[in-house]
């Protein structure tokens, strides 16, 4: 036997035990998604409602690890587009490096908005034994719907000059600013000024012309 | 009386080759060239044999192949040593599907022979996760040319080269990445929310 055939023959077994051992003593695999067969976890938002779309908000997979410690596996990820399948993510097959194909594992979903503002909320446990090898991946079965609150939220007021000036988190789209001499709830009327966006937040100035004023934020769905 | 015509349609897939149909009285006598991958791939056998084993399911494939058959949760591995198999016996009924490590660098042809039946052909497949195949030489869309109706959020996984990809269906008949295209003689994973009937309609 040559050199030439025998190089060929252990090429050939390096071909072969390479396929065998990546495709039969894979790691872990896990679906990312919250809408899969088994999951039906729309995310939303907490103060109006709305379901998250793609744009500023992103989805990550950690694994708890044995030792309490938490390690991003999967993501960050962007939502589905609005006039898709809003609410939802699909990030398709994670592999969960160290953990074998039918290993339980231990996951937490975070959401958190990209946009400089804080605003992120995290799952609860969801267990999984994990796909893998020649199965397919886990389904995040258990996963529930998660509403996300701003860290914090709040309507900032200023006077100078005889003018109000009004400012709010810019991530609250669908806060609808009114105002009322009175605090009774008949009295209450939408400000007609449409807010600006400056420095990520939303900005409107209104005339002080009222001895007392009250404003607030509606969130309308 | 005896109607046989026969035809070869070349198609666009690149895993088939030709394929060759005779009929006679609602069987179709079917033989076609797959061209397979080096590597892992998932397939199925959708004609009837005789014996519906697998040592007559595929003809042609090099010695050092190995089959893993799905039993239960784990797989079975059935290894080729060029003349027959370690279990020569194991059946590949036209419905399931079963790896194939084709331990080659290069593609190889393979041939797959029977016959298909003609008229409406039932596959049954059970909620939850289950390994299934089509029961003709479909191919393509999986809902809109092949008629496999689902529920939202079921999920379809494709065996691609090294591992699965992931299509969801949505409401409204949409599919998240796209609509999954599958090929003729492939065999993929389906995981549902209630037992399904994919119901075929093969004109002779």
């Amino acid at each position: 036997m040559d050199n030439r055939c025998c190089q060929l023959i252990l090429c050939g077994l390096l071909y072969f035990l390479s396929a065998r051992e990546q495709s039969l003593r894979a790691q872990g695999t896990v679906n990312f998604s919250n809408g899969a067969q088994g999951v039906n976890a729309p995310i939303r938002f907490g103060p109006d409602g709305s379901l998250l779309s793609e744009g500023k908000w992103k989805a990550e997979l950690l694994l708890l690890e044995i030792d309490g410690s938490t390690r991003v596996v999967g993501g960050p990820l962007d939502f589905a587009p609005e006039s898709f399948a809003a609410g939802y993510f699909f990030g398709g097959t994670v592999t969960v490096q160290g953990m074998a194909p039918g290993a339980v594992a231990l996951f937490r979903v975070r959401i958190f908005c990209t946009n400089g503002i804080p605003a992120e909320a995290t799952s609860e446990p969801i267990r999984v034994s994990l796909g893998g090898a020649l199965l397919p991946p886990a389904n995040l079965t258990g996963l529930r719907s998660i509403v996300v609150t701003p860290v914090e939220s709040s309507l900032k007021i200023a006077i100078a000059e005889g003018r109000v000036r009004l400012v709010w988190d810019v991530f609250l789209p669908s806060a609808r600013l009114e105002s009322s001499t009175s605090l009774s709830a008949s009295l209450w009327k939408a400000v007609d000024d449409r807010p600006g966006l400056v420095n990520g937040e939303f900005s409107v100035n209104v005339p002080a012309s009222q001895n007392t004023q009250f404003f607030r934020l509606r969130f309308v769905p | 009386m005896q109607f046989i015509k026969r035809l070869a349609v070349f198609v666009a897939f690149a895993s088939v080759l030709a394929i060759s149909i005779s009929s006679q009285r609602g069987l179709s006598d079917v033989f076609y060239n797959l061209d397979v991958l080096p590597g892992i791939s998932l397939l199925s056998v959708p004609v009837i044999r005789s014996s519906n084993t697998i040592t007559d399911a595929f003809q042609g494939i090099p010695a050092g192949s190995e089959a893993y058959m799905l039993s239960g949760d784990a797989f079975t591995t059935n290894r080729f040593d060029g003349s027959s198999w370690e279990a020569p016996e194991q059946t590949l009924l036209p419905g399931q599907g079963v790896f194939l490590l084709i331990s080659m660098e290069r593609p190889v042809t393979i041939t797959i022979s029977g016959q298909l039946p003609s008229g409406r052909i039932t596959n049954s497949i059970i909620q939850g996760l289950s390994l299934t195949s089509a029961k003709s030489l479909l191919a393509g869309r999986i809902s809109t040319d092949m008629g496999l109706v689902v529920d939202p959020f079921d999920n379809v996984y494709l065996w691609r080269t090294n591992g699965y990809q992931v299509f969801t269906a949505l409401p409204a008949g949409m599919w998240h990445p796209y609509e999954p295209v599958v090929q003729r003689s492939e065999a993929f994973f389906i995981n549902t929310g209630r037992a399904l009937q994919w119901i075929i309609d093969v004109a002779n």
